[in-house]
Protein backbone atom coordinates (compact mmCIF):
# COMPACT_ATOMS: atom_id res chain seq x y z
CA UNK A 1 0.00 0.00 0.00
CA UNK A 2 0.93 3.50 -0.57
CA UNK A 3 2.33 5.49 2.09
CA UNK A 4 -0.09 8.08 3.32
CA UNK A 5 2.84 11.03 4.33
CA UNK A 6 3.65 10.21 0.20
CA UNK A 7 -0.10 10.12 -0.69
CA UNK A 8 -0.15 14.09 1.30
CA UNK A 9 3.17 14.95 -0.35
CA UNK A 10 1.75 14.51 -4.25
CA UNK A 11 -1.39 16.07 -3.40
CA UNK A 12 0.75 19.00 -2.16
CA UNK A 13 3.13 19.13 -5.14
CA UNK A 14 -0.18 19.21 -7.24
CA UNK A 15 -1.52 22.07 -6.02
CA UNK A 16 2.01 23.59 -5.65
CA UNK A 17 2.15 23.85 -9.82
CA UNK A 18 -1.55 24.42 -10.10
CA UNK A 19 -0.55 27.99 -7.86
CA UNK A 20 2.36 28.76 -10.26
CA UNK A 21 -0.21 27.56 -12.87
CA UNK A 22 -2.57 30.57 -11.78
CA UNK A 23 -0.03 32.61 -10.99
CA UNK A 24 1.88 33.12 -14.91
CA UNK A 25 2.47 31.93 -17.85
CA UNK A 26 5.96 30.34 -16.44
CA UNK A 27 6.99 28.62 -13.64
CA UNK A 28 11.16 26.94 -12.05
CA UNK A 29 12.36 24.72 -14.34
CA UNK A 30 14.04 22.97 -11.07
CA UNK A 31 11.03 22.64 -8.22
CA UNK A 32 8.84 21.73 -11.43
CA UNK A 33 11.30 19.17 -12.34
CA UNK A 34 11.47 17.48 -8.93
CA UNK A 35 7.73 17.10 -8.45
CA UNK A 36 7.56 15.45 -11.81
CA UNK A 37 10.11 12.66 -10.82
CA UNK A 38 7.78 12.45 -7.78
CA UNK A 39 4.76 12.16 -8.95
CA UNK A 40 6.47 9.59 -11.45
CA UNK A 41 7.14 7.61 -8.43
CA UNK A 42 3.40 7.64 -7.52
CA UNK A 43 2.46 6.82 -10.75
CA UNK A 44 4.59 3.38 -10.54
CA UNK A 45 1.63 2.57 -7.54
CA UNK A 46 -1.18 4.13 -10.10
CA UNK A 47 -0.69 3.38 -13.28
CA UNK A 48 -3.49 5.28 -14.47
CA UNK A 49 -2.27 8.49 -13.75
CA UNK A 50 0.75 8.12 -16.58
CA UNK A 51 -0.84 9.79 -19.32
CA UNK A 52 -1.40 12.82 -17.63
CA UNK A 53 2.14 13.63 -16.86
CA UNK A 54 2.69 14.41 -20.03
CA UNK A 55 2.41 17.52 -19.69
CA UNK A 56 5.36 17.95 -16.82
CA UNK A 57 7.09 15.91 -19.30
CA UNK A 58 6.06 19.05 -22.41
CA UNK A 59 6.60 22.02 -20.21
CA UNK A 60 10.15 20.73 -19.07
CA UNK A 61 11.45 19.88 -22.65
CA UNK A 62 9.40 23.07 -23.86
CA UNK A 63 13.11 25.11 -24.05
CA UNK A 64 13.90 22.80 -26.10
CA UNK A 65 14.71 23.53 -30.05
CA UNK A 66 12.33 22.58 -33.11
CA UNK A 67 9.19 21.69 -30.25
CA UNK A 68 5.53 22.11 -30.68
CA UNK A 69 3.62 24.39 -28.34
CA UNK A 70 2.51 20.98 -26.13
CA UNK A 71 6.74 20.86 -25.84
CA UNK A 72 6.74 17.47 -27.75
CA UNK B 1 45.65 -6.10 -40.23
CA UNK B 2 44.75 -9.91 -40.90
CA UNK B 3 43.84 -12.48 -38.46
CA UNK B 4 43.64 -16.19 -39.27
CA UNK B 5 42.20 -18.38 -36.35
CA UNK B 6 43.53 -21.82 -36.37
CA UNK B 7 40.66 -24.19 -34.49
CA UNK B 8 42.69 -27.33 -34.78
CA UNK B 9 45.89 -26.01 -33.20
CA UNK B 10 44.19 -23.22 -30.54
CA UNK B 11 46.44 -20.47 -32.26
CA UNK B 12 45.86 -17.17 -32.72
CA UNK B 13 48.08 -15.16 -35.17
CA UNK B 14 47.95 -11.67 -35.58
CA UNK B 15 50.18 -10.23 -38.34
CA UNK B 16 50.77 -6.94 -39.77
CA UNK B 17 51.38 -5.93 -42.96
CA UNK B 18 53.91 -3.33 -44.16
CA UNK B 19 57.09 -2.53 -43.26
CA UNK B 20 56.03 -2.91 -39.31
CA UNK B 21 57.48 -6.26 -37.23
CA UNK B 22 55.45 -9.72 -37.82
CA UNK B 23 53.97 -11.73 -34.68
CA UNK B 24 52.78 -15.02 -34.21
CA UNK B 25 51.43 -15.80 -30.68
CA UNK B 26 48.96 -16.99 -28.78
CA UNK B 27 49.96 -21.09 -28.09
CA UNK B 28 49.59 -22.24 -24.82
CA UNK B 29 53.49 -22.49 -24.48
CA UNK B 30 53.87 -19.14 -24.98
CA UNK B 31 50.99 -18.20 -23.24
CA UNK B 32 53.05 -20.00 -19.93
CA UNK B 33 55.81 -17.66 -21.04
CA UNK B 34 53.85 -14.46 -20.57
CA UNK B 35 55.73 -11.72 -19.60
CA UNK B 36 53.79 -8.66 -18.25
CA UNK B 37 56.55 -6.27 -18.89
CA UNK B 38 56.25 -6.60 -22.51
CA UNK B 39 52.61 -5.40 -22.95
CA UNK B 40 51.50 -8.33 -24.74
CA UNK B 41 48.55 -10.04 -24.14
CA UNK B 42 48.23 -13.64 -24.53
CA UNK B 43 45.14 -14.27 -24.58
CA UNK B 44 44.34 -12.47 -27.51
CA UNK B 45 47.40 -12.30 -29.32
CA UNK B 46 47.60 -7.85 -29.34
CA UNK B 47 50.45 -6.36 -28.39
CA UNK B 48 48.78 -3.38 -26.70
CA UNK B 49 51.60 -0.99 -27.44
CA UNK B 50 51.59 -1.50 -31.28
CA UNK B 51 47.77 -1.19 -31.65
CA UNK B 52 47.87 2.36 -29.68
CA UNK B 53 50.57 3.35 -31.63
CA UNK B 54 49.04 5.00 -34.88
CA UNK B 55 46.29 6.61 -32.18
CA UNK B 56 46.43 10.30 -31.65
CA UNK B 57 45.43 11.25 -28.26
CA UNK B 58 44.87 15.15 -27.21
CA UNK B 59 46.71 16.49 -24.54
CA UNK B 60 44.36 17.45 -21.24
CA UNK B 61 45.23 21.41 -22.00
CA UNK B 62 43.53 20.71 -25.51
CA UNK B 63 40.81 18.19 -24.88
CA UNK B 64 37.51 19.40 -26.10
CA UNK B 65 35.50 16.57 -26.28
CA UNK B 66 31.73 16.00 -25.05
CA UNK B 67 32.28 17.54 -21.97
CA UNK B 68 29.60 19.59 -19.73
CA UNK B 69 30.72 22.51 -21.95
CA UNK B 70 29.01 21.33 -25.28
CA UNK B 71 25.50 20.27 -23.15
CA UNK B 72 22.92 22.93 -23.45
CA UNK B 73 21.63 23.93 -20.29
CA UNK B 74 17.77 24.47 -19.39
CA UNK B 75 16.51 27.93 -18.38
CA UNK B 76 15.80 28.63 -15.27
CA UNK B 77 11.99 29.50 -15.99
CA UNK B 78 10.29 27.65 -18.54
CA UNK B 79 6.86 28.40 -19.67
CA UNK B 80 3.51 25.83 -19.32
CA UNK B 81 2.46 24.02 -21.97
CA UNK B 82 -1.18 24.31 -23.46
CA UNK B 83 -2.46 20.75 -21.88
CA UNK B 84 -0.48 21.49 -18.43
CA UNK B 85 -4.16 22.54 -16.83
CA UNK B 86 -6.23 19.56 -18.23
CA UNK B 87 -3.85 17.41 -17.01
CA UNK B 88 -3.39 18.76 -13.38
CA UNK B 89 -7.40 18.06 -13.53
CA UNK B 90 -7.00 14.68 -14.34
CA UNK B 91 -4.07 14.18 -11.41
CA UNK B 92 -6.02 16.28 -8.92
CA UNK B 93 -9.44 13.92 -9.64
CA UNK B 94 -7.30 10.67 -9.63
CA UNK B 95 -5.71 11.67 -5.75
CA UNK B 96 -8.70 13.41 -4.80
CA UNK B 97 -9.04 10.88 -2.24
CA UNK B 98 -8.04 11.76 1.43
CA UNK B 99 -5.72 8.70 1.55
CA UNK B 100 -4.30 6.52 -0.89
CA UNK B 101 -6.30 4.07 -2.56
CA UNK B 102 -5.48 -0.10 -2.45
CA UNK B 103 -5.18 -1.31 -5.97
CA UNK B 104 -4.67 -5.32 -6.26
CA UNK B 105 -1.61 -6.19 -7.63
CA UNK B 106 -1.69 -9.82 -7.60
CA UNK B 107 -5.07 -11.24 -6.81
CA UNK B 108 -5.70 -14.25 -3.64
CA UNK B 109 -7.84 -15.74 -5.97
CA UNK B 110 -7.08 -17.21 -9.26
CA UNK B 111 -9.95 -17.00 -11.84
CA UNK B 112 -10.29 -17.23 -15.82
CA UNK B 113 -9.21 -14.63 -17.98
CA UNK B 114 -12.26 -13.47 -19.90
CA UNK B 115 -12.41 -11.93 -23.05
CA UNK B 116 -14.90 -10.01 -25.44
CA UNK B 117 -16.17 -7.95 -28.51
CA UNK B 118 -17.11 -4.67 -29.12
CA UNK B 119 -18.63 -2.83 -32.25
CA UNK B 120 -20.71 0.26 -32.85
CA UNK B 121 -21.29 0.66 -36.71
CA UNK B 122 -23.66 2.93 -37.73
CA UNK B 123 -26.19 3.47 -35.47
CA UNK B 124 -26.06 0.43 -33.40
CA UNK B 125 -23.83 -0.95 -30.70
CA UNK B 126 -22.78 -3.98 -29.32
CA UNK B 127 -20.54 -5.73 -26.62
CA UNK B 128 -20.09 -9.75 -25.54
CA UNK B 129 -17.90 -10.94 -22.77
CA UNK B 130 -17.66 -14.73 -21.73
CA UNK B 131 -17.28 -14.65 -18.09
CA UNK B 132 -15.29 -16.74 -15.84
CA UNK B 133 -18.41 -19.00 -15.37
CA UNK B 134 -19.07 -19.64 -18.77
CA UNK B 135 -21.73 -17.18 -18.88
CA UNK B 136 -22.41 -14.59 -21.44
CA UNK B 137 -22.67 -10.85 -20.76
CA UNK B 138 -24.27 -8.93 -23.53
CA UNK B 139 -25.40 -5.39 -24.22
CA UNK B 140 -26.53 -4.07 -27.35
CA UNK B 141 -29.03 -1.37 -28.97
CA UNK B 142 -29.05 1.83 -30.76
CA UNK B 143 -27.52 5.58 -30.31
CA UNK B 144 -29.97 7.99 -29.70
CA UNK B 145 -30.30 10.48 -32.25
CA UNK B 146 -28.29 13.03 -30.28
CA UNK B 147 -25.55 10.53 -30.17
CA UNK B 148 -25.47 9.34 -33.51
CA UNK B 149 -26.09 12.34 -35.24
CA UNK B 150 -23.08 14.81 -33.03
CA UNK B 151 -20.83 12.25 -32.14
CA UNK B 152 -17.86 10.78 -34.22
CA UNK B 153 -17.92 6.77 -34.64
CA UNK B 154 -14.64 6.77 -32.77
CA UNK B 155 -16.85 8.29 -29.60
CA UNK B 156 -19.31 5.57 -30.06
CA UNK B 157 -17.04 2.60 -30.38
CA UNK B 158 -15.36 3.78 -26.72
CA UNK B 159 -18.00 5.33 -25.68
CA UNK B 160 -19.72 1.53 -26.65
CA UNK B 161 -16.10 -0.55 -25.01
CA UNK B 162 -15.73 1.62 -21.97
CA UNK B 163 -19.86 1.68 -20.54
CA UNK B 164 -20.02 -2.69 -21.81
CA UNK B 165 -17.32 -3.18 -19.41
CA UNK B 166 -18.75 -0.46 -16.59
CA UNK B 167 -22.24 -2.16 -16.90
CA UNK B 168 -20.62 -5.67 -16.43
CA UNK B 169 -18.36 -4.10 -13.93
CA UNK B 170 -21.32 -2.74 -11.70
CA UNK B 171 -23.01 -6.03 -12.00
CA UNK B 172 -19.91 -7.35 -9.75
CA UNK B 173 -19.32 -9.53 -12.88
CA UNK B 174 -15.57 -8.94 -13.67
CA UNK B 175 -14.28 -9.18 -9.52
CA UNK B 176 -10.95 -10.62 -9.64
CA UNK B 177 -11.39 -10.88 -13.42
CA UNK B 178 -8.91 -10.09 -15.71
CA UNK B 179 -10.50 -8.82 -19.29
CA UNK B 180 -9.11 -9.05 -22.67
CA UNK B 181 -11.43 -6.52 -24.75
CA UNK B 182 -11.41 -6.71 -28.82
CA UNK B 183 -11.74 -3.68 -30.72
CA UNK B 184 -11.72 -3.25 -34.84
CA UNK B 185 -11.19 0.80 -33.92
CA UNK B 186 -7.41 1.94 -33.60
CA UNK B 187 -8.78 5.62 -32.50
CA UNK B 188 -10.86 3.86 -29.72
CA UNK B 189 -8.19 1.93 -28.25
CA UNK B 190 -5.22 4.64 -29.00
CA UNK B 191 -7.35 7.01 -27.21
CA UNK B 192 -7.30 4.66 -24.04
CA UNK B 193 -3.73 3.94 -24.10
CA UNK B 194 -2.63 7.22 -24.19
CA UNK B 195 -4.86 8.60 -21.58
CA UNK B 196 -5.78 11.65 -24.40
CA UNK B 197 -6.60 12.03 -27.87
CA UNK B 198 -7.16 15.05 -30.45
CA UNK B 199 -11.16 15.04 -29.89
CA UNK B 200 -12.04 16.33 -26.63
CA UNK B 201 -15.01 13.91 -26.54
CA UNK B 202 -13.00 11.17 -26.98
CA UNK B 203 -10.11 11.92 -23.96
CA UNK B 204 -12.72 12.98 -21.90
CA UNK B 205 -14.34 9.17 -22.31
CA UNK B 206 -10.87 7.73 -21.90
CA UNK B 207 -9.78 9.99 -18.83
CA UNK B 208 -13.82 8.59 -17.48
CA UNK B 209 -12.61 4.89 -17.88
CA UNK B 210 -9.25 5.76 -16.83
CA UNK B 211 -10.95 8.02 -13.28
CA UNK B 212 -13.71 5.04 -12.97
CA UNK B 213 -11.14 1.81 -12.63
CA UNK B 214 -8.55 3.69 -10.31
CA UNK B 215 -9.97 1.92 -7.42
CA UNK B 216 -10.88 -1.71 -8.77
CA UNK B 217 -8.61 -5.07 -9.46
CA UNK B 218 -6.89 -5.12 -12.79
CA UNK B 219 -8.65 -5.46 -16.04
CA UNK B 220 -6.91 -5.46 -19.83
CA UNK B 221 -8.11 -4.07 -22.95
CA UNK B 222 -6.29 -5.69 -26.04
CA UNK B 223 -6.28 -4.31 -29.09
CA UNK B 224 -7.10 -7.06 -31.98
CA UNK B 225 -5.19 -6.65 -35.41
CA UNK B 226 -5.15 -8.08 -38.53
CA UNK B 227 -3.32 -11.47 -37.22
CA UNK B 228 -5.68 -11.67 -34.79
CA UNK B 229 -3.29 -12.76 -31.71
CA UNK B 230 -0.71 -9.82 -31.09
CA UNK B 231 -1.80 -6.42 -28.61
CA UNK B 232 -0.48 -4.90 -25.35
CA UNK B 233 -2.18 -5.38 -22.39
CA UNK B 234 -3.29 -1.77 -19.96
CA UNK B 235 -3.33 -2.31 -16.23
CA UNK B 236 -6.34 -0.70 -14.82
Amino acid sequence: MFEQTKWVKAKAKLQWVSDQLESGPDVEYKPLESIRGFLMYVAQAYPPMIPYLRGFHGTLDSWRPNRTKDGF
Amino acid sequence: MTVHLNAELSELRVERSGPKRRKVIGSTEEADEYDPSSQLDPKFGIDVEDVDADRVFPSPENFSGTGSSSVQQPPRRVTFTSRMKDDLEALFHLTRDASPPKRRVRSLRVVRATYGFGDAPGDGFGAAILLADGKIYYRHGVWNSLISNEHSSNYRELRNLVESLEKAAEAGLLTNTEVRLFSDNTTAEAAYFHGSSKSRQLEASAFGSQARHHHPGYSCVWKKNDSGQRGWCVPW
